[in-house]
């Protein structure tokens, strides 16, 4: 009886929104893979990899997170033994200069660097979760530094640092969130956008930054007039792809199709925004815009929502996450940014990243599910 | 179950049920995050509109232009062929080959067994694909435009890294003939002189382009062609036999009086179109860049020289047209000397008194610088402007002068004594020819011209010639004209212009040269000229004839006027005119005629050919060209006035119609060639 009240309560309480909104935005995705390299089985993988990622998504709602938080530290540590044995040659696999993947045999081979952004989102929950009153102390600076330190470490000498720089908004959003003094935050801001001048100034002064670095940069200062055979190649592509696509797109045309004709660099991973707004235009790009919005309103509303501190960590973190990543992929395929290989959460080709990304949805779901207990 | 409605009510953010310090400090800035990220999505919304609307057009073609190589594709130069529609150049696609220097393992062994056959020196082309190699270069000319014999020997050693390409290359089937007007073409198949020059844009046509898709590595997948649009065909107003009579008959008179050129036009004075323009020396367009420029100059437009006689026509027109003088008059030739602004001008041969009509015929200077009095400086100025000279006929030739004519303002007292006898003017053999057309049309000046139509590729007509005509003189000016012109064969200095079975008028000219060294008249360079019509009556050709430095006899009559004749006397049967003259020769009737000016049996073979052209319309037997190349059948074919479809290469093994055959000019002849393995 009281089972079939809960199972009941369970299924009204699920958080379908959610989850049918990351579901749609994973189709659309596929779509878009399909369309940047038709011949190729990226988007039948992406469907195995949805279908994995819903089964998964729905184990974790299901479970309490608080109890899974509790065992933070062994997923932590479980993580970072990953991101060690990633490290190892003969196991972990080296793409384009990168190791960051591991073959399993049988399945296929996947990337720790995006899963163990769950256990470090835990960790730093459980950490600043406790209910608590007053700015954060030094202290507790210090351990959250500590915390993000060590996977980042580990990417690093993969090395990618395009995921290792996902990993600074979790800490981040956690510590804004947990009072820190506001003038840290706004020392850190200006800091941080002094420093990147004045570090570029004297690292071309010192012989540091090196010229191929500098015109990278250039690339992003001014990238029509950047080496487009070069440096300025992917974003000068990613441009000519995206003014393609007018109002309402090429829908699919193959004449002159950017990225069919392989001109724009990965088309179904971190350009596939670039596809989208090619394929779909002003009105198909804006559209996948609102639905992000709408998924991240909808994460913020359950972090809102939350029965504790934890909870709302978790999700924010999440949301921390996902919004950054989202800043940076979508401001380099427009030209805005430098290009950094960030995936496009829920669209780019990638069944660790979709799987990382549904389980963290997942925990927002569980948080959510258990609004209303204690 | 522990539900805390108070609890979640404080969670949705009223402030007054907040109790935690931490919460409301996490509430606003849980806002901050989404506004931050909000404001970012303004930005990003704003730079797809900037890229997706205002910058599409130009992205779009700059994305296109990468996915597009394009390929340009020459156009077939158009032909151009006779009034017949017979051809005189067409291009014809031809093998060059070239080299991807990389792709060659052994540049010394490639040299080697390639110069052999391109005619050059081992070394030289081994050093030039080396160089070519160190320089990176891809591609490398080898031979350009080989014929079909050495194309095959190149492509039969299947060397690596040697390429072949198709090249179109002009072609004259004629060689030398009508080489003046046609010009010849560059490697490159422009123009560089004659038609082929005037009208190079109308031949060339448009280039066609193949646009083919290709990826980011260079792979090609879909393609689309705008075809090229061949050029135009241009049909000439020559007649390509009566060219060839022409050129023979010049040839064969510069040789003989060891000339240093001539020049012979045909023109229907009618229709001002030009049936043959000839020069002689000439050369063969095939070969034609390795030529002097001085070989190419064209003698008939770009010639300047004193008419002499031939000019008195103008002097005799203008006092006829204005009234002053009338051809039954008799007039005072004082025994051959006339002063004029204290300058005395003679006769060759002292004249008394004679009629008008005697003293053209005997071109007497004193009668016509008397008549040039009479009309007057402006006036005979007017005239001779009317007439066409001092101006460029138009003619759709490249290099045209316009001749040298001083304004009536700038003559010297003295002037009317020498213009009136064509001299101080400088003409042309066109201006001239076309002046006497005037005569021979009651006076009216149809301007002279070469191109009849200009076609597009599809055989519309693009362009029609429309030339000019005006009134010079009135018909009965030209009609009178003419009667005296006639008199100059029948009893002046042209005998030998008397044409067999047709009446002919004209007029001689034989003037001196002025040295360059001395700048005075030289004492023995002469350019001796003909200019005439035939029929008298009803003139359907006009043949003007100048030999340039004749040796040994150097009189108009003697020099140019057989070669008047002898072309007069093929083309007027070939274009059908009815002969006005019966009997076998009014000269002979008259006594009049020299009897060397034939040697008898080429006088009875021309005749026996001229009964045969009677009996059969200018029909001959057809020859046997088994056996002969296709430049030769071509020549062969050009010279007997037969229009030539080829099929094949190598030599002929079959034709039709065959050996023995009746045939008229203007047929065609269908020949078969074939390769013997």
């Amino acid at each position: 009886m009281m089972a079939a009240i809960f199972e009941k309560r369970r299924y009204r309480d699920f958080d379908w929104l959610l989850a049918i909104l990351a579901t749609g935005i994973v189709l659309f995705g596929t779509w878009q893979i399909y369309n940047a390299q038709p011949t190729a089985n990226y988007w039948q993988k992406q469907l195995i990899g949805l279908a994995i990622a819903l089964v998964t998504m729905l184990v974790v709602a299901l479970t309490d997170y608080r109890k899974v938080v509790q065992y933070a530290p062994a997923f932590y540590i479980f993580g970072l033994l990953l991101l060690v044995i990633v490290l190892i040659p003969g196991i972990g696999l080296k793409i384009n200069g990168q190791r960051c993947w591991i073959g399993v045999p049988g399945v296929g081979q996947f990337q720790p660097s995006e899963f163990v952004k769950i256990p470090t989102i835990l960790m730093l929950a459980r950490q600043f979760g406790k209910p608590r009153q007053g700015p954060l102390s030094w202290k507790e600076i210090a351990i959250g530094i500590a915390i993000l330190a060590l996977p980042v470490g580990l990417i690093l000498l993969e090395p990618d640092a395009g995921s290792a720089l996902t990993y600074f908004p979790l800490l981040a959003v956690v510590l804004f969130l947990s009072a820190i003094r506001l003038w840290i935050v706004i020392a850190a801001l200006v800091l941080g956008l002094a420093s990147v001048p004045t570090a570029y100034t004297i690292g071309v002064k010192t012989g540091f930054i090196k010229s191929y670095q500098q015109e990278r940069i250039k690339v992003i200062l001014d990238p029509e007039n950047a080496d487009r055979r070069g440096y300025g190649y992917h974003t000068w592509q990613s441009i000519l792809t995206v003014g393609r696509g007018r109002v309402f797109g090429t829908w699919g045309e193959t004449e002159y199709s950017q990225s069919r004709l392989k001109f724009l660099p990965e088309p179904h991973t971190d350009f596939i925004f670039a596809v989208t707004a090619e394929t779909t235009g002003f009105v198909g790009s804006i559209s996948l815009l609102i639905a992000y919005v709408l998924l991240l309103s909808r994460l913020f509303s359950n972090a809102r929502r939350a029965p504790d501190r934890t909870g709302m960590l978790v999700i924010m973190g999440l949301i921390g996450g996902l919004a950054f990543q989202i800043f940076i992929n979508i401001g380099m395929v427009l030209g805005l940014l430098p290009v950094i290989g960030v995936p496009l959460p829920l669209m780019s080709a990638g069944v660790s990243s979709v799987l990382a990304t549904f389980i963290g949805i997942g925990f927002a779901i569980s948080v959510r599910m258990r609004r209303f207990v204690n | 179950m522990g539900v805390t409605p108070k609890r979640y009510v404080m969670f949705r953010g009223s402030a007054a049920h907040r109790t935690s310090e931490d919460s409301v400090v996490a509430g606003r800035r849980m806002r901050i995050v989404l506004g931050a990220f909000i404001l970012w999505m303004g930005v990003i919304a704003g730079r797809l509109i900037y890229l997706q609307t205002s910058r599409h057009e130009e992205l779009a073609a700059r994305a296109r232009a990468q996915q597009l190589v394009q390929i340009e594709i020459e156009p077939l130069r158009g032909t151009i062929i006779d009034r017949q529609g017979r051809e005189l150049a067409r291009s014809i696609e031809t093998d060059s080959f070239f080299a991807v220097p990389e792709e060659i393992e052994d540049v010394q062994t490639v040299a080697r067994r390639l110069a052999p056959l391109l005619g050059t020196e081992i070394g030289a082309l081994a050093s030039r694909l080396e160089s070519a190699r160190a320089e990176g270069r891809r591609f490398v000319w080898l031979a350009r435009k080989l014929d079909a014999e050495r194309a095959a020997a190149v492509r039969a050693l299947a060397l690596r890294g040697v390429y072949e390409l198709k090249e179109p290359k002009r072609f004259y089937p004629n060689g030398a003939l009508a080489a003046h007007v046609l010009g010849f073409v560059s490697l490159d198949e422009e123009g560089l002189a004659g038609v082929e020059r005037f009208h190079n844009a109308s031949l060339t046509g448009e280039e066609g382009r193949i646009w083919i898709e290709r990826d980011a590595h260079r792979r090609s997948y879909e393609s689309f062609e705008v075809a090229a649009r061949e050029g135009n065909e241009i049909v000439l107003t020559l007649d390509q036999t009566i060219q060839h009579w022409a050129e023979q008959a010049l040839q064969e008179a510069v040789e003989r009086s060891q000339a240093r050129a001539g020049t012979a036009i045909v023109l229907d004075p009618k229709t001002g179109e030009i049936l043959a323009l000839a020069n002689a020396p000439t050369f063969d367009p095939n070969e034609a860049r390795a030529l002097p420029p001085d070989r190419l100059r064209n003698e008939a437009l770009q010639n300047i020289y004193e008419p002499g006689s031939t000019f008195k026509i103008v002097s005799f027109a203008a006092a006829l047209e204005e009234g002053l003088a009338r051809p039954d008059e008799r007039i005072d030739c004082q025994m051959g000397a006339i002063v004029v602004a204290g300058r005395t001008v003679h006769d060759h041969h002292p004249f008394g008194i004679l009629t008008l009509t005697e003293a053209l015929a005997k071109s007497s200077n004193v009668a016509a610088i008397k008549l040039g009095l009479r009309v007057g400086s402006a006036r005979l100025y007017e005239y001779i402007r009317r007439f066409g000279f001092g101006a460029k006929t138009g003619v759709e030739l490249p290099g045209e002068t316009a001749g040298l004519l001083r304004p009536v303002e700038r003559w010297q007292p003295s002037s009317i004594g020498s213009i009136a006898i064509g001299q101080e003017i400088g003409v042309t053999p066109l201006q001239v020819a076309a002046a006497f057309a005037a005569v021979a049309n009651d006076g009216v000046r149809v301007a002279p011209h070469l191109v009849r139509e200009v076609r597009s590729g599809d055989g519309a007509v693009v362009k029609r010639a429309q030339p000019e005509a005006r009134r010079v003189i009135s018909a009965e000016t030209a009609r009178t004209l003419r009667g005296m012109l006639e008199m100059v064969t029948l009893k002046g200095t042209a005998r030998r212009a008397q044409l067999d079975g047709y009446t002919a008028a004209g007029k001689t000219g034989t003037a001196q040269k002025v040295d360059p060294r001395t700048h005075a008249y030289s004492k023995t360079k002469y350019v001796a000229s003909f200019v005439g019509f035939a029929p008298a009556s009803d003139p359907r050709v006009v043949i003007i004839v100048v030999i340039d430095e004749p040796r040994g006899a150097y009189h108009g009559g003697e020099v140019a006027a057989p070669v008047f004749r002898e072309i007069a006397e093929r083309v007027l049967p070939y274009l059908d005119v009815a002969p006005d003259v019966i009997g076998p020769n009014l000269a002979d009737q008259m006594g009049a005629r020299h009897s060397e000016a034939r040697v008898p049996q080429v006088a009875i073979e021309r005749r026996g050919e001229m009964v045969l052209a009677h009996a059969q319309g200018a029909g001959f037997t057809m020859p046997d060209l088994r056996g002969q190349s296709l430049r030769d059948a071509a020549r062969l074919c050009a010279q007997l006035g037969l229009s030539l479809v080829a099929d094949g290469e190598g030599r002929v093994i079959a034709q039709e119609p065959e050996a023995g055959a009746a045939v008229r000019a203007g047929d065609t002849v269908r020949v078969l060639f074939a390769r013997s393995e």
